[in-house]
């Protein structure tokens, strides 16, 4: 019999809401982003109140445009971790809600192992190296011992926030589009007007490790020097790029995978897909880059990841549904990947 | 060191293609070698991927030598060429840790000594995984891959150096984390700045877990 769920994500800035079936099938995917405003970060709490005010709207267009109403509803999943404190409680709030109204089984989902699984389904892949980026998360993760593990990760600041604060400092306009993709086009357009002269700049990789905080500075000091933002921001990318995509080469290497995987926000920069893809063939390894609906934080993985949690027979008790912001990957019991953990071993 | 490509390589099999180069068996002037070739790497800028080659290169033979120097074993160095960035290099008969994980307690121990040995001089590994480790016949401990390395008196450095053993042992051998890292602390313990290095190290740990 084939179940339907429903995905309720809002564990940073992005507010998320998806009906996805059993068959992997995703019948409504809508995103909503809070926006702090040119010049500023997000702050948690104001992020939190643009969730709550818009989470029944977005549930209701779902599932308008899945055809069903909410007694068709077989499961309710919610990003239960890790993320921002305020913003996780409403995704919970509603999915508690919405369990103890419908008498539904709720199911806690773990954020990173989400975007995975999700990247498994869409890319079709079995075992992949999936390299993480967002504005919260730089992370190498991989099936190791049971587990999703962390590989590699940054030592500070994550790469979407890096380019978020450069953007900042520049005052770039990013009320139209997120902050990478701003720093993407002026780097673009240096490469347009011969401007891609590249300038060296801090490159930091530390096992499978890197850092991105000293990159940051010495940017914005460049800026400030007077040479072309446009410039900076194609050496900046190039920089901050090379390094992830070196990591990602680390990880492939060292554990033989023939998979490779990038999600998150920064996952649509096309440059960044590039680097990766033409990384992946020296590996012979196939490249999925997932297209930005499924690739940015979105109610479908929270869905799906749930399904897969379900029907291994995980359950969960609504007390148990506190949310958890530090709640790593390698926390995460991987019940419905039983059989490819035993294989594996 | 010349600046003229190496001479009289006869190229065997490739080892490995690893993320920094493609290594292979050769013979070179009647030695059995090791061949480490940085090649270029055509999805990054051609700026960066050049600089990288050759700091990573001429870096890598410095801390070698001066590895070799203080008693810690790493292949000898016998040529480098900077036009295609090669480093020849003496074939060590030898496995990866990663592969040989048993006798754990003994051989952690002796990672920890050595690297002890390494931080005292102020030479970071920067790339300490249990692939760059090798096991030889003898149960010898040999460091490869110096790469990623460069001499620092930084107390953060040489944790952040341990930071990335650690991580390995987390994410590929789990199961041994805690017998395998708490050998190598114990053999680390006759660094003299071991106590502040390793609460440094758990000072990082927690910055990285709580950002």
């Amino acid at each position: 019999m084939t179940l339907i769920a429903i995905g309720i994500e809002s564990s940073a800035d992005k507010l998320g809401v998806a009906i996805v079936n059993s068959d992997g099938e995703i019948l409504a995917n809508n995103v909503k982003t809070y926006k702090p405003g040119i010049g500023k970060g997000v702050i948690p709490r104001d992020a939190a109140e643009h969730h709550a005010d818009n989470v029944s709207k977005l549930i209701n267009l779902g599932l308008k445009q899945a055809n069903i109403t909410s007694a068709d509803l077989d499961l309710i999943c919610f990003t239960q971790g890790s993320g921002m404190g305020p913003c996780l409680r409403v995704d919970a709030v509603a999915a508690r809600t919405l369990a103890v109204k419908l008498n539904k089984p709720i199911i806690g989902v773990n954020h990173q192992v989400a975007h995975v699984e999700i990247g498994k389904l869409i890319g079709q892949l079995d075992d992949p190296i999936a390299l993480y980026v967002s504005g919260g998360n730089s992370q190498v993760i991989a099936l190791a011992e049971g587990r999703y593990r962390v590989f590699g990760e940054t030592l500070d600041i994550p790469i979407g926030n890096c380019l978020d604060v450069f953007g900042r400092e520049m005052q770039f306009d990013n009320s139209e589009k997120p902050m990478g993709a701003v720093v993407e086009e002026y780097a673009n357009m240096a490469k347009e007007r011969g401007g891609d002269i590249f300038h060296e700049l801090p490159y930091t990789v530390k096992g499978f490790d890197i850092s991105f905080s000293g990159l940051l500075t010495a940017a914005i000091k460049l800026a400030k020097s007077g040479i072309p933002v446009d410039e900076v921001c194609f050496s900046l990318q190039e920089t901050a790029f090379a390094m992830l995509t070196e990591v990602a080469e680390r990880a492939l290497a060292h554990t033989g995978k023939k998979e490779l995987l990038v999600c998150g926000g920064v996952a649509a920069n096309s440059r960044l897909k590039k680097m990766l893809e033409q990384m992946a063939e020296i590996h012979g390894a196939k490249f999925v880059g997932l297209p930005a609906p499924v690739a940015i934080d979105n109610g479908a993985m929270i869905a799906w990841n749930g399904i897969l949690m379900h029907q291994a027979g995980h359950t969960q008790n609504i007390e148990d549904t506190l949310v958890r912001q530090r709640w790593r990957p390698e926390e995460v019991e991987l019940i419905w990947l039983e059989n490819e953990i035993n294989n594996l071993i | 060191m010349n600046k003229l490509p190496c001479l009289d390589i006869e190229y065997g099999d490739t080892i490995a293609l690893g993320a920094e180069a493609r290594t292979y068996y050769a013979t070179f002037l009647g030695y059995d070698v090791v061949v480490k070739h940085r090649f270029a790497k055509k999805y990054r800028a051609e700026a960066i991927d050049n600089l990288l080659r050759k700091n990573r290169s001429i870096q890598e033979v410095r801390l070698l030598h001066l590895a070799r120097k203080i008693g810690v074993r790493v292949p000898f160095v016998l040529d480098i060429d900077k036009i295609a960035w090669k480093i020849i290099q003496e074939r060590i008969l030898g496995v990866p840790l990663k592969d040989r994980m048993n006798n754990v307690e003994v051989n952690f121990n002796k990672v920890g000594e050595y690297m002890a040995l390494l931080h005292e001089n102020n030479i970071i590994h920067g790339d300490l995984t249990t692939s760059n480790i090798l096991l030889d016949e003898e149960d010898n401990i040999w460091f490869i891959d110096f790469g990623l390395g460069y001499i620092s008196t930084q107390i953060e450095d040489k944790a952040v150096d341990i930071l990335v053993l650690k991580h390995t042992l987390t994410s590929s051998h789990n199961a041994l984390l805690d017998i395998a890292f708490n050998a190598f602390i114990k053999g680390y313990s006759i660094n003299k700045e071991h106590k502040s290095i390793i609460k440094r190290m758990e000072k990082v740990e927690e910055r990285i877990r709580y950002t």
